[in-house]
């Protein structure tokens, strides 16, 4: 844990004491009810709720009986306000060519698109799906679903066409949204090409198959036709608990879908927004891409729920050069960057001249998903966040000028949880740690027993329900509350301050560049393979994406062809580092042996690891 | 970065303080020296780096050459894009100012689609241009390089004046002049750095 602790000048007059924060946490958990009924005034009520919570642990529901238009509480509450005119979204392609819309604008392209898929037959409660990357279309199509009491669930492009189909089917869904084709690394990306029998599967079970930027009409929708749609559909408003959104998220045996509750979502997005310091005169820019928590709640719902401008932007961060993502945070004065502790590895491998001058802007960086060790928040704080004039003195900061925030996120959660809160209590940065609990999250770190434990590692854990608790889950969500809290699966340690070191996952699934992969749908897809007879997926320790897919494997499949098959089926993020064949077939399913193997090689070097391996699998 | 659409128009930066707007299958350059390419050509003053020479493009829209306009004077493009000319000129003793009142012109456009599009010619912060708050304005084209324009600091008080949703600072050289103007100006509207397209 880091002995040093920091106030970066720019939040000097701002910072309060541990003592000042934990009066103002231990309130919120005392009052947890009381606290988040506040926070859910802030939001517009069609009708209050009844109850601010009913039920206990997983099957807590929140603001049962309150009714309100999502739609309203991300847009349509600008309408009128001087923001209404600005820049809502600025689309940027890897070109340099960019597209800005208003809110204004933006709402009219929703309510052609919510016409559109009325028009088309979806009723409210059907699931809609987008395969996208980051595209001002892709996002009207998610803003248009919300509008209309469409559940949707955005698909990262780094999953295989295959991947996305299982999610389609998997949630049922009536529409699918897909952008045909974008630009990165200088390479054409032909979603369209590689999806298509994926897609004319999906129309002929009767999906509407709607496609951006093809170019040509086919057996599938075009976006643009959506646009010429009007009518006078109106926002929903829907119950507290109707399904807003979901996402699949990685379990030991399968990526499994989870779905968050408009109530109780838009209550935790709008507060932690705000809390992070998120304000209507900001642009912001996070590199993580939706179909991942931090993408949907950081750049689809809180910035606009702020009135803040978000700069979507699809292409690579290192096309033409590593200096590309200081280059837009430049061009487009951005003031809150976020992104992943993966990223900010390889950033600071990278010459740091070509960052020089380009954030002036910047008021905060965020890090999100995964540990942040001490090295690296140093070099963010000391390169990314040293602004190129002084901030509270006449001495220019050599040192770091704005604060460098690690954030833990989980699909589950909804939201971030633990962090350092520009816009609330801010207490002195721990470089390496995640921050303090949120108010309002009753975070802790356990010993199998249960019991807190303090500066050793341990499980981290919520103790009692979240607004935006699921109200979708995999069984496995509903056993983790087998001991009466939630466990989170990832392991930290908690300072005696309260201070949250994530130390990485407890269980088999893997943490790639801040991404939560399932092994077993790594093993199902090469067990595709008919040649293959075993199959187990572990972590394998990555200096720069923290854990990489390591897959042991007996059958007569070469390893290239191991390789191709998790490509295909899962997609390139899941791209095994290794391959290791046995030359004998092991007796255990992996299943049984996964968790084990899991801890060897993450505390082992690698070497070391596959010399043991032999000992699990006999 | 290179090219910004905005309500059916793109804006991409052309030289010191060039800009070219793409609308509806036209073009419309405001003070681009090489405007070959141009259907409409206009400019702020008569200043080799502002104005060729020679123009070879179908329209042109100027105070001194072509359909000459003045300030507070409209025309009506054949795009349909209203035209309307707005003071342009330094503050001080007029005799020793490089522009004088009445020497330029600053346009404001106005497009069907619905941007409303200011580009403030080589100027100081007038009161004239107050005349241009009558109705929202989405771009706003702001000199930015002191020295004959406003310097940073003024040009971001011309923004804090106007309330642009976007602006796009020209007239620089000294990217660090563009920089000063991006950070003080940043809070009150959407700054957007264009580099210069030469083609």
């Amino acid at each position: 844990m880091s002995a040093r602790r920091i106030v970066p000048p720019s939040m000097r007059y701002k910072a309060i004491p541990i003592q000042e924060y934990r009066k103002v946490y231990e309130e919120s958990i005392r009052k947890l009810e009381e606290f988040w009924g506040s926070e859910a005034d802030m939001l517009r009520w069609s009708r209050k709720w009844s109850s601010i919570k009913s039920g206990e642990g997983p099957n807590a529901r929140w603001f049962t009986g309150g009714l309100l238009s999502p739609f309203e509480n991300i847009i349509g509450k600008h309408r009128g306000t001087s923001l209404w005119g600005k820049p809502a979204l600025i689309g940027l392609d890897e070109n340099g060519d960019a597209e800005a819309v208003s809110y204004a604008q933006l709402e009219m392209m929703v309510a052609k698109i919510h016409c559109a898929l009325e028009n088309l037959g979806l009723r409210q409660g059907d699931w809609v799906v987008v395969y996208s990357p980051p595209t001002l279309d892709a996002f009207a199509f998610m803003l248009a679903a919300i509008r209309a009491g469409l559940p949707f669930e955005p698909v990262f492009t780094g999953f295989s066409p295959y991947e996305m189909y299982r999610r389609v089917i998997t949630r049922n869904a009536k529409a699918l949204f897909v952008t045909a084709r974008y630009m990165r690394r200088g390479k054409n990306i032909d979603v369209l090409g590689n999806s298509k029998s994926y897609l004319e599967r999906l129309s002929s079970k009767g999906v509407l198959v709607i496609l951006e930027g093809s170019g040509n009409k086919g057996v599938f929708l075009e976006y643009d036709d959506l646009l010429e749609y009007s009518c006078n559909s109106r926002e929903v408003v829907v119950d507290s608990n109707h399904k807003l959104f979901g996402l699949h998220s990685g379990y030991a045996e399968d990526f499994k879908p989870i779905t968050h509750a408009a109530g109780g979502f838009l209550v935790q997005a709008y507060s932690t927004s705000r809390w992070i310091g998120l304000r209507s005169r900001d642009t912001v820019f996070c590199t993580v891409w939706p179909g991942w928590i931090t993408g949907v709640t950081y750049q689809l719902f809180g910035p606009l729920m702020l009135g803040s401008t978000v700069l979507l932007y699809n292409g690579g961060p290192d096309w033409p050069s590593w200096s590309r993502w200081l280059d837009i945070i430049d061009a487009y004065a951005v003031t809150v960057f976020i992104t992943t502790g993966s990223a900010i590895r390889i950033l600071a491998k990278q010459d740091p001249s070509i960052f020089k001058s380009k954030n002036d802007t910047l008021r905060e960086i965020i890090i999100t998903a995964e540990p942040l060790e001490p090295e690296f928040w140093y070099w963010s704080y000391e390169i990314l966040g040293t602004l190129p004039y002084p901030i509270v003195d006449s001495q220019s900061s050599r040192n770091g000028s704005i604060p460098v925030l690690d954030m833990y996120i989980q699909s589950e959660v909804g939201t971030f949880l633990t962090g350092n809160l520009v816009n609330y209590t801010f207490t002195p940065i721990e470089p390496g740690s995640a921050g303090l609990p949120f108010p309002g999250f009753a975070v802790d770190v356990v010993d199998d027993s249960g019991i807190p434990v303090r500066g050793k590692t341990g499980k981290l854990v919520i103790r009692s329900p979240w607004p935006s608790t699921p109200v979708e889950a995999p069984q496995e969500f509903y056993e983790s509350w087998n001991k009466g809290y939630y466990e989170t699966g990832d392991l930290a340690v908690m300072s005696d301050s309260g201070y949250i070191y994530p130390a990485g996952r407890a269980d088999a699934i893997l943490k790639v560049s801040g991404y939560r992969l399932s092994p077993g749908a790594v093993e199902k897809s090469i067990m595709s393979d008919p040649t293959v007879e075993w199959a187990l997926t572990v972590p394998m320790k990555n200096p720069d994406k923290f854990e990489t897919p390591l897959v042991i494997y007996y059958g007569k499949a070469e390893e290239e062809e191991i390789v191709k098959a998790v490509r295909e089926k899962v997609g390139p993020i899941a791209t095994p580092e290794r391959v290791v064949r046995l030359g004998v077939r092991p007796s255990l399913a992996p299943s049984a042996i996964r968790q084990e193997i899991a801890k060897v090689f993450r505390s082992e070097d690698i070497q070391s690891a596959l010399r043991k391996l032999e000992f699990y699998l006999k | 970065m290179k090219s910004l659409r905005f309500g059916g128009v793109k804006v991409s930066r052309r030289g010191l303080a060039g800009v070219r707007l793409d609308y509806e299958g036209t073009s419309i350059c405001i003070d681009v020296v090489q405007p070959e390419r141009c259907d409409y050509a206009l400019y702020t003053h008569d200043h080799p780096r502002h104005a060729p020479a020679e123009d070879w493009s179908r329209v042109v829209v100027s105070p001194f050459r072509g359909n000459r306009i003045a300030p507070g004077e409209s025309i009506e493009l054949s795009n349909g894009v209203l035209v309307e000319a707005v003071h342009a000129y330094n503050l001080g003793i007029q005799e020793t100012v490089k522009h004088p009142r009445g020497f330029g012109a600053g346009y404001v456009l106005e497009f069907r689609s619905g941007p409303r599009i200011y580009h403030m010619g080589d100027t100081d912060l007038i009161e004239e241009i107050l005349s241009v708050k009558n109705k929202p304005l989405d771009i706003m084209l702001v000199p930015v390089g002191g020295d004959g324009v406003m310097t940073p600091e003024e040009a971001s008080e011309a923004v804090k004046t106007l309330r642009p949703s976007i602006a796009i600072p020209v007239h620089w050289e000294d990217i660090s002049k563009a920089r000063i103007f991006k950070r003080l100006t940043q809070p009150y509207t959407q700054v957007v750095l264009l580099e210069v397209d030469r083609v």
